[in-house]
């Protein structure tokens, strides 16, 4: 696959000379720059590559929803960066426009570096132009220059400095090619050594030449000091309530010292401008860019030295063939997915075993005879060995591996640039549901982590389709939950079949599970919008990004690093102390019944209507803020509950340790039928989102009441489809 | 909701409709009993006056009416721009809200929506002051068959709600560039390369503007119709796009002159990938539809 990408993803990163990356330290810096562009430009990559930092970056237009901020030191001067999000425009009437926008103009950091993606440069150019038309210091990173080049796109970049008023470098952020020059030039505009004289807008629009001329002359008349005039009238043409507001405050926005009676000057102003709009029909924002892209087309036919451009490579026309392909399409996305899960599957057989062998079949025991050797009062060694320690040593042996390598695979398709096309074949059956069709983005990133992915809706528009993403993305199983599904699919569902097709099995167990999920991701939004959200499905736009081969090994091995040492501060976080919590219970007697048992028996009658047992309820409850330790608290109340002893001292019930099988054997114990595993199964998919989730859905709607919804839909779902498949069950097994 | 008296419906209505009469300049003559014996009351309460055969507002009948006139309006752009809820339904949800909606709602809803100044159909929204402004308009069916020429739809009746409905599956809403060729007593549209042909009873409801387009529009398409390979430069996107949906196909390069081509359907048809200024950008069939082009 040499057509496009990056064919050797070994080469070694080009090591910018003189950088020191900062992290997140940014205090006491001398400059401040900020990054702006089009999504999917590679602004996290530079910002990645000059930080040090981890902020995610993937092939998908809107994966950046939130401003991060972070520092490096360059040629002796410290520089505090700001990721800002990616937008198409500074104009539209939204929120992470504005953001953008009243950042740069307001707070105006030394330096904005526009990154643009080289190969659809005349598109980045309404961006570019627009930002120019409010900053003084500015530089352009052309970026993606190894994929422009790629496909025929060579840009005179002098011609394009001058014609724009700053500096242009050709960089691949990706292989940080070129950063070192972006950095001098940097520093060179921050320092003011390359004066820039950026482009402003000029508009061949009669009708709009008339309405700025008109409103500039009062502006000047009013507020003589004001600067960027043009900009500030453009931004009244096309009705932004911010500038109007700001110029009711000169000095607090601008600074500028106005006389007494200013303000009637500028109602009166405002009032005309709205004259204007009306006799334009409010046609402002049309004319304004399609101005905008006149220019920017002049702009491209100066300094595009045509070659045979083309915007496909043809491999990747090929294989779009194939991806949004009729048939083929959908059975490459189940296949793609049971392949990354049976590769999880497989992957973390064997690190399950080595840690569980270590954990629990060694450490365990040593641990219970070092505590009998320092006479440890019973209580102590119990609560710190088998509660924090067990469960802790469950969640690092049977979650941590196929998370760690879930989520890494998850990330290198992402890279790929599959997930959009995921999206392009799903939206159909999003708008049949009322939904939008980036909704099967923010759906795919719940398979990460439903919180996440609940950020990541901003993506969304309609507040209407944003709350359907919200409240059905929980139906996306999440990292904390796929571990769970492949364990007890594989020691229920892997074992029906001979050996050697157990793994198979269990995959398509796990893939139908996850498949109900998406089902449920189309089947509650309809539902949703026929009821609770009525509306019909609004606009949608998806920017197709071009495929990228991704850069396996950094990817693989950063998330992969990521994710175990997320795992792992989790387990401490969560797991340690829900082992305690899960002791204590268990041992804290009432009138000779322990607490557990209490509440295990009180929640076994529902629970039997589920086809579950009071364990797996209690478990689901300690499992609230964090999905990855429902199976070791699972286990560990039926050791405690039932009197398991895994050292195998006193029952001897138990030969290995280690494997799945003592899980099997433990759960079997627990009076565990296939039944309970299929129903733990649906209600791990359909249950509550964790409290992470809940909190973040919170923050994101700033509605208690659609937290609760969000809370309690899928919860609702869950236990309806488990009472019917219980019933259904139990009449054709004939028992209860 | 309040429970609002049947008296306060037919008294907002019959301002409203006396308004739309009068900035016809034409003169408002009650139809029926009931509806005269309502105009005197609000002669009676100085909203009305009497003027040779027919009745006047007066400048306070005026600012009523068009306080109504606002709540509608900025209900129905609310509609279209904050809920979704489908264009058919939100002229009939309107007509009954605005007779409920309190002053504070609504410019609550107006500080939100940005201050808009034309709602969904192109009507301009009256200020809270009461101005409105009018659009010069004639109905479809009272053209003369000399004038085949192009027509913009500035607005639709929406009662009878069922012929209205068929007028908006037809493709046709305010907006829209229609050019009109007469044929007999039935009225053939042209418009976004569909000819259709419409009876009287349909065509009654229309009213349309003469507008001066480029000839062009003679060969106009709608950008959906396009097929996998082909290519086409955007005229003009239809009125019909509005708020952020129109903002953001602009600044993603759809914008009048640019060159479009096809370059890959989904799966299911639909959503359809095109190419344009360099990029690629997926759409819907509801936006693509609103996108007009020529073939090239
Ligand atoms: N070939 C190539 N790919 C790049 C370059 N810079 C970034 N990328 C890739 O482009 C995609 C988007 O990058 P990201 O930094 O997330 O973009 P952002 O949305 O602007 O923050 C990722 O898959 C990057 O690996 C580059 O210079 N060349
Ligand atoms: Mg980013």
């Amino acid at each position: 696959m040499k057509f496009f990408g990056n064919k050797c993803e070994s080469c070694q990163l080009t090591r910018v000379e003189g950088l020191t990356p900062l992290g997140d330290a940014t205090r006491n810096y001398d400059f401040i720059i900020a990054l702006a562009g089009n999504p999917n430009t590679g602004k996290s990559t530079l910002f990645n590559a000059l930080t040090g930092l981890q902020q995610h970056t993937g092939n998908w237009p809107g994966k950046t929803v939130a401003r991060k901020e972070g520092g490096f030191k360059f040629g002796g001067k410290i520089y505090k960066i700001i990721d800002l999000p990616g937008t198409y425009s500074l104009m539209a009437h939204s929120e992470d426009e504005e953001i953008t926008r009243n950042y740069l103009f307001f707070e105006k950091p030394d330096v904005t570096v526009i990154v643009a993606d080289a190969t659809r440069l005349e598109r980045n150019l309404n961006l570019i132009l627009q930002i120019l038309a409010i900053t003084d210091k500015a530089v352009l990173a052309l970026n993606m220059i190894d994929e422009a080049e790629k496909k025929g796109i060579h840009i005179d970049e002098r011609h394009l400095s001058r014609l724009l008023g700053i500096p242009v470098v050709k960089t691949n952020a990706r292989m940080r090619f070129g950063l070192e020059a972006l950095l001098q030039t940097i520093e060179q505009v921050a320092t003011g050594k390359i004066k820039t004289r950026p482009l402003r807008l000029r508009f061949s629009s009669p009708e709009l030449q008339r309405a700025l001329k008109q409103i500039d002359k009062e502006l000047k008349k009013i507020l003589p000091g004001l600067k960027n005039r043009e900009w500030i009238a453009l931004r009244l043409l096309a009705g932004d309530k911010f500038i109007e507001e700001s110029l009711r405050h000169p000095g607090r926005f601008y600074g500028i010292q106005t006389a007494p009676g200013i303000e009637d000057a500028v109602e009166r102003l405002l009032q005309s401008v709205k004259r204007i709009r009306i006799e334009n029909q409010d046609r402002f924002y049309d004319i304004i860019t399609e101005n905008i892209y006149e220019t920017a087309r002049r702009i491209i036919d100066e300094t595009l030295i045509t070659g045979k451009e083309r915007i496909h490579s043809p491999l990747e026309v090929k294989l779009d063939r194939i991806i949004t392909h009729k048939i083929y399409g959908f059975i490459i996305m189940f296949l793609m997915l049971g392949f990354v899960l049976w590769l999880t599957i497989k992957g973390a057989n064997y690190p399950s075993q080595l840690l569980g062998d270590l954990l629990i079949g060694k450490i365990y025991p040593a641990l219970k005879t070092l505590a009998g050797q320092m006479h440890l009062p019973g209580w102590l060694a119990g609560m710190l060995i088998d509660g924090v320690y067990l469960t802790t040593a469950w969640v690092v042996s049977v979650m941590l591996p196929p998370m760690a390598i879930f989520f890494p695979l998850f990330t290198l398709l992402e890279d790929f640039g599959f997930l959009s096309r995921i999206a392009f074949n799903l939206d159909k059956i999003y708008k049949k549901s009322g939904a939008h069709g980036k909704q099967a983005l923010t759906m795919t990133m719940g398979f990460g982590c439903n919180a996440a992915a609940v950020v990541s809706t901003r993506i969304i528009d309609s507040p209407r389709e944003r709350l359907l993403a919200i409240i059905t993305n929980n139906f996306s199983l999440c990292n904390g939950r796929w571990p769970g599904q492949i364990l007890l699919a594989t020691i229920f569902i892997g074992a029906m079949v001979p050996e050697k097709w157990s793994g198979l099995a269990a995959m398509l167990a796990v893939t139908t599970i996850a498949t109900l999920g998406i089902f449920m991701s189309f089947a509650g939004s309809w539902f949703l919008s026929k009821t609770l959200l009525r509306g019909e499905p609004s606009a949608f736009y998806l920017e197709l990004p071009p495929y990228r081969i991704p850069q396996i090994r950094k990817t693989l091995y950063t998330s992969f690093i990521e994710r175990t040492l997320i795992v792992l501060w989790r387990a401490i976080v969560f797991a340690a102390p829900a082992g305690l919590v899960i002791w204590l219970v268990a041992n804290t007697h009432i009138g000779g019944e322990s607490l557990a048992a209490y509440i295990v028996d009180f929640l076994d009658k529902p629970a039997a209507w589920l086809g579950l047992n009071g364990i797996i309820l209690l478990a689901f409850i300690i499992g609230i803020p964090a999905n990855e330790i429902i199976i070791p608290a699972v286990l560990m109340l039926t050791i405690l509950l039932f009197d398991i002893d895994l050292t195998g001292v006193q029952k001897g019930m138990l030969t290995e340790l280690s494997d799945t099988q003592s899980v099997k054997q433990i759960l079997t114990a627990g009076g565990w039928t296939l039944l309970t595993a299929v129903n733990y199964m649906l209600l791990s998919l359909l249950h509550n989102p964790c409290s992470t989730t809940i909190y973040t859905i919170y923050k994101e709607t700033k509605s208690i009441k659609w937290t609760a919804i969000a809370t309690f839909f899928p919860l609702l779902i869950g236990i309806i489809i488990l009472f019917l498949i219980t019933v259904i069950y139990s009449l054709t097994a004939g028992a209860v | 909701m309040r429970r609002i008296g049947k008296y306060k419906i037919n008294r907002e209505n019959l301002l409203k409709k006396a308004l739309k009469i009068q900035t016809e300049h034409k003169k408002f003559v009650p139809a029926g009993r009931s509806e005269k014996k309502l105009a005197e009351r609000l002669v009676s309460e100085g909203l009305l006056r009497k003027e040779n055969g027919g009745y006047r507002l007066t400048e306070r009948g005026k600012t009523e009416a068009a306080a109504i006139i606002r709540k509608h309006r900025l209900y129905e752009t609310y509609l279209a721009k904050r809920t979704g809820i489908d264009i058919k339904d939100w002229h009939r949800l309107a007509e009954n809200r605005e007779h409920h909606l309190d002053e504070a709602t609504i410019n609550k809803w107006e500080k939100e929506l940005g201050f808009p100044l034309v709602d969904p159909h192109g009507d301009p929204i009256p200020d809270a002051g009461g101005q409105v402004e009018v659009i010069e308009s004639i109905l479809l069916n009272e053209l003369k068959p000399r004038q085949a020429t192009f027509y913009k739809i500035v607005h639709l009746e929406d009662e009878p709600e069922e012929i209205y409905n068929r007028l908006i599956d037809k493709g046709l809403y305010p907006g829209v560039i229609i050019r009109v060729i007469f044929n007999k007593d039935k009225w053939q549209l042209a418009f976004e390369g569909l000819e259709i042909e419409i009876p009287e009873e349909e065509a009654r409801l229309i009213s349309v503007k003469k507008v001066a387009v480029d000839p062009a529009y003679f060969n106009l398409i709608r950008l959906s119709s396009l097929k996998e390979g082909e290519k086409g430069k955007i005229i003009r996107l239809s009125d019909a796009l509005f708020g952020l949906t129109r903002q953001r196909l602009l600044d993603l390069g759809f914008v009048r002159n640019a060159i479009v081509s096809v370059y890959l359907k989904a799966p299911l048809r639909e959503p359809v990938a095109y190419d344009i200024k360099g990029s690629t950008v997926a759409l819907r069939k509801e936006q693509a539809d609103k996108i007009l082009v020529i073939k090239l």
